[in-house]
């Protein structure tokens, strides 16, 4: 059986090693490019007052979940012009609380040791976003910087700032309503905002947008200029010149009014009269009583009595409002009071208005006076929608800023994949190539045995019958337009060997012939024993004259065993043909050819004429 | 059957043997085509070289260490691949319609400087309160798109960064329109409106400037040698005296260009004032009422002892209905007092308007003033935004700085490549060489 050459197989099998580690690193990179998938993760930091009890800045509960809520997402959506959908993105999103390995080895303690331990809200959140596969890195933290903007305006519109008041003053606009009602729609939404400004500035004196470069006091200033100055030109104008859609109407209108705030007034002066009633009847009772608070048993010096549950209270932060019956009473007596006198000083403006379109007539009001204030109007309504544009993108900045004030980043958005690449199809070619390897070895290993069980005359050491059948078809489609010899080599004398020495004697002799021929003819190409006293020859690197060369050699080493092998001496016979020479170009064809031209070889003959 | 380290030795030597026999054979094969594979992969190089490029973005304020814009937003460097960024460099590149931005988009990568593919977790990091790192350098990389091969990429390039810096100016970074005066036409409008509109716009100006002359006091500005506080001094000037001096001269001239209407004006704000007035006395006498009606044997206060705004001791007392009462009449009163001297001013001005006789040529002369003030506060403006711009830049460079990838020789042709892919091609042939000789061989 042939050697063990671990090099031989793989050298057989070197291009399936190859390929099929090309096919598994290329498998792999398929496997991982489908089932990649990129996760953008961040640290957020809270940092507004009570979120050391999981408050939000306005005092109620942080729910930190809204980072993905469905109005955040979407705002994303939108910005990004993204059309994924709301539910794909929230399901690939999570925020985890990150909770100090100190702080929760303490916890782990106290819960073992079965004691009770306190709450511990989180001020860092990892917030992470998982890209769909066929999506990249980049797409994943796009999504989640863009979802942490949306959050941070969010924050800021919900729990710091409030909305803000819209601008009406675009319903002046083509409206059906008469020209006052017009210009008092323009006057209220435009006070509105003024309050509303105002609130801000003390809210934020320092804020300056960096889109609109304003502050909220260059925005109130503006305002205030068109309240000021600009927009008591519409009312005078419409009250001097009683210019109205319909004279009739407004005037029922305010009469209206008058009336509703009569009415108003009767009420606050019937209510207000009992109101006094009962601060009297208060007054009096409770002088008569002791409304003193004393702990006569309680002499102590240290002990302050009430103003000291007042200070734990204050101290504590349970000191809710204490107000007393009395103070109640009064404030009521105020209050009804204001509305008493709001309702009086509100109708003598009505009373104002009504005075003076009360004798307006229709007919006479100039239609070029009427189409200036139209005009005016819309110059007025135009102003304030460019200065409320203005104002609005200084909110949405403010609202940002404000949800960055509070909520911090700690860490850049980075990305990670959940398969290494790199290393996966590294894996892949290096397992197939060992696999490839210890296949090669195992196939070739095998291929080694069952050559040595079936395919190898075990006598001679040549490859026997089935194999020279296996060549001589391997050869068949095969066309020789070079150099290939057939040759046929047969030991004459094997048959009375065999009847002289017996099987054994002729045997051994047969097989030195091989031995011989494989020595003389070895490298020229395949030698394989035919049965018989036969063996065949098929050189692929052989010629004619080479072939000649081996024949002599081949003499030469049968003469000498003959010499010292006299009782069991060689006789033998041979034949070639040459494909070119011959011209002969199939394997059949020199096979038989050579098979025709053998003839007996005159070796002792030969080594006399040396001698 | 065991094999020796000699036979593989030898058989090693043999196919080296065989191996550079062969090659030597054809030596002139495999150096003739080894040559220009060279030169293809060098200009494929050359090639991909111009297809991409990268610069990087630094960022050079305080608050980009804490993830922030300058104006105190979160920072978000996906912004530079926005569509409001590429709809304008798509459009800037005379491209429109031709590619999109998404398109763009998908070209461009942004990679954070100093930070890798995150290998451990960022949980863990936090948790074990180590350090963690807010990127302020990024590297922007642009792989061309086909539809721009006529352009040259670092030019894509620099047309993208200047929209991404746009943007980046106009809505993060400190913006200078407040500084500037906002003209309007003053043709219709009464002298005095045109007064107050000036106070409006010099009150703005000035707001700005103290921010900035607080900021840094002694800043000067090299063009216009100006510093932010005698800029400020000089809208202090123009307020203080410029405009009183203009209002006071219109007032006593009653000058005005529409006599009717604006006296009608002033008429209903003095209506609506008076109104106002009204409600508020109202208020402050129901609250003075109020105080009246309580009875001081069940209002009785303790005194606390504390300390005053000096901090030293002194007595107070607890606070009792009475007090909020009265404050509340005394806020009242004081709102009522501020309305009736604007009811007062605009009566004053209504009278002038209606008696005063103006001096000959008091409104050319009105008007000449107005002229001078827009000119005076047009150049206050001016010079405010050029000391501002240049403060700017000392203070933050700019804010961004983008620094071009270094193009020398090694990094235009990959040599590191261009070897790597001669190497392969130089196996592969001496393989196909010895495979020749050995079927040459054969037959």
């Amino acid at each position: 059986m042939k050697s063990f050459q671990v090099f031989r197989y793989l050298k057989r099998w070197w291009i399936l090693i190859a390929l099929c580690s090309c096919v598994a690193g290329l498998y792999m990179y398929r496997y991982t490019k489908n089932n990649q998938e990129y996760t953008a993760q961040t640290i957020i930091r809270f940092t507004n007052s009570g979120i050391e009890n999981g408050e939000a800045p306005d005092g109620s509960k942080l729910d930190v979940s809204e980072i993905f809520s469905s109005t955040v997402i979407e705002n994303a959506l939108d910005i990004l012009g993204d059309e994924s959908g709301v539910d794909a993105i929230r399901k690939r999103g999570s925020v985890t609380e990150i909770i100090p390995s100190d702080v929760q080895a303490s916890i782990d303690s106290k819960i073992e040791n079965g004691q009770d331990y306190d709450e511990y809200y989180s001020t860092d959140y990892l917030v992470k976003f998982t890209a769909p596969s066929d999506k990249s890195g980049e797409y994943a933290q796009q999504i989640l910087d863009t979802i942490l903007d949306c959050y941070f305006v969010f924050f800021g519109e919900k729990y710091i700032n409030q909305s803000y008041v819209p601008n009406n003053s675009t319903n002046a606009i083509d409206s059906k309503f008469d020209y006052l009602e017009n210009a008092e729609i323009i006057n209220d939404s435009v006070n509105e905002i003024i309050q509303q400004i105002e609130y801000k500035v003390e809210q934020a004196p320092e804020f300056r947008s960096a889109s609109t470069g304003y502050t909220f006091q260059d925005l109130m200033e503006k305002y205030n200029y068109i309240s000021e100055e600009e927009i008591p030109y519409l009312f005078s104008d419409i009250i001097n010149n009683k210019i109205t859609k319909d004279k009739d109407v407004l005037l029922k209108k305010y009469q209206e009014r008058i009336v509703e705030n009569q009415q108003i007034q009767a009420n606050a002066q019937t209510e207000l009269n009992e109101n006094l009633n009962i601060i009297n009847s208060y007054t009096e009772k409770n002088k008569e009583g002791n409304l003193y608070y004393q702990d006569g048993n309680n002499k102590d010096e240290n002990n302050d009595g009430i103003l000291d549950e007042v200070y734990d209270d204050y101290l504590y932060g349970s000191l809710s409002d204490q107000t007393t019956s009395y103070d109640k009473l009064i404030e009521r007596y105020v209050s009804l009071s204001k509305d008493d006198s709001d309702a009086a000083v509100t109708n003598e403006y009505l009373q104002m208005i009504l005075t003076a379109f009360q004798d307006a007539s229709q007919s006479t009001v100039d239609t070029e006076i009427t189409a200036e204030v139209e005009d005016y109007q819309a110059q007025i309504v135009k102003e304030l929608d460019s200065l409320y544009s203005v104002l609005e993108d200084t909110m949405k900045e403010y609202n940002e800023y404000l949800g960055a004030q509070n909520v911090s980043i700690l860490l850049s958005t980075v990305i990670s994949e959940k398969i290494n690449a790199k290393l996966y199809i590294l894996m892949g070619v290096f397992v197939f190539f060992v696999l490839g390897c210890g296949g090669a070895i195992v196939m070739g290993r095998a291929e080694d045995f069952i050559e040595y069980f079936v395919f190898l005359d075990h006598k001679f050491r040549l490859p026997n019958r089935n194999e020279c059948d296996r060549k001589i078809e391997a050869y068949e489609k095969t066309v020789f337009t070079n150099e290939f010899v057939c040759a046929v080599f047969e030991l004459r004398n094997l048959a009375s060997l065999n009847k002289e020495k017996g099987r054994e004697g002729g045997d051994k002799a047969m097989k030195k012939f091989a031995d011989s021929v494989k020595l003389a003819m070895g490298g020229y190409g395949f030698i394989g024993y035919n049965g018989g006293a036969q063996i065949i020859g098929l050189f692929d690197k052989c010629s004619a004259d080479k072939m000649e060369i081996g024949l002599e050699l081949l003499d030469q080493l049968i003469k000498s065993y003959n010499r010292d092998n006299p009782e069991y001496h060689i006789e033998y016979a041979a034949g070639y043909a040459e494909a070119v020479r011959d011209k002969i170009y199939n394997v059949r064809g020199l096979i038989s050819a050579a098979m025709k031209n053998r003839e007996d070889r005159e070796i002792d003959s030969n080594e006399e004429k040396d001698t | 059957m065991s094999i020796s380290f000699k036979d593989i030795r030898h058989s090693w030597a043999k196919s080296a043997a065989t191996l550079l026999n062969s090659v030597k054979k054809r030596k002139w094969l495999v150096i003739g085509t080894l040559i220009p594979v060279i030169a293809a992969a060098m200009c494929y190089q050359y090639w991909e070289a111009y297809q991409n490029t990268s610069v990087t973005l630094t960022l050079n304020y305080e608050s980009a260490a804490k993830g922030l814009y300058p104006n105190g937003t979160r920072f978000d460097i996906t912004k530079i691949k926005s569509d409001q960024v590429l709809e304008n460099t798509i459009s800037d590149l005379g491209m429109e319609g031709e590619l999109t931005a998404k398109e763009m988009g998908e070209h461009i990568t942004i990679s954070a400087v100093g930070q890798q593919m995150m290998s451990q977790s960022v949980q863990e990091l936090a948790q074990n309160g180590e350090e963690l790192f807010i990127a302020t350098s990024y590297i922007i990389s642009y792989d061309k798109n086909k539809e721009l091969r006529g352009i040259k990429t670092d030019d894509i390039m620099d047309v993208l960064m200047n929209n991404y810096k746009e943007i980046f100016f106009t809505e993060y970074t400190e913006n200078q329109t407040a500084l500037k005066y906002d003209e309007i036409d003053f043709s219709e409008k009464e002298y005095l409106e045109c007064s107050s509109y000036f106070e409006c716009e010099a009150q703005r100006i000035k707001r700005y400037l103290f921010g900035r002359a607080e900021e840094n006091g002694t800043y000067q500005s090299k063009t216009t040698g100006e510093t932010f506080l005698s800029l400020e001094a000089e809208v202090d000037d123009f307020l203080n005296i410029t405009l009183e001096k203009f209002s006071s001269f219109v007032r006593q001239n009653g000058l005005s260009k529409d006599k009717a209407s604006y006296i009608g004006k002033l008429n209903y704000d003095n209506d609506l004032l008076t109104n106002n007035y009204n409600l508020l006395m109202g208020e402050h006498n129901i609250h003075l009422k109020a105080i009246d009606l309580y009875d001081a044997a069940i209002t009785a206060a303790v005194l606390v002892p504390t300390v005053d705004e000096d901090n030293n001791f002194y007595m107070s007392r607890t606070k009792v209905g009475i007090d909020y009462q009265a404050d509340l009449a005394s806020e009242t009163s004081e709102k009522a007092n501020r309305v009736k001297m604007q009811i007062d001013d605009n009566s004053y001005v209504i009278n002038q308007v209606n008696t005063a006789e103006a001096s000959e040529g008091a409104g050319e002369k009105a008007n000449a003033m107005l002229e001078e003030m827009i000119n005076t506060i047009e150049d206050i403006s001016e010079r405010a935004i050029q000391t501002d711009k240049e403060y700017i830049q000392y203070k933050t460079n700019d804010y961004l700085r983008v620094t071009p990838a270094v193009r020398d020789f090694s990094s235009i042709f990959q040599l590191r490549t261009v070897a790597a892919v001669s190497a392969v091609y130089l196996v592969v042939i001496c393989a196909a060489v010895v495979m020749l000789e050995k079927q040459k061989q054969r037959y």
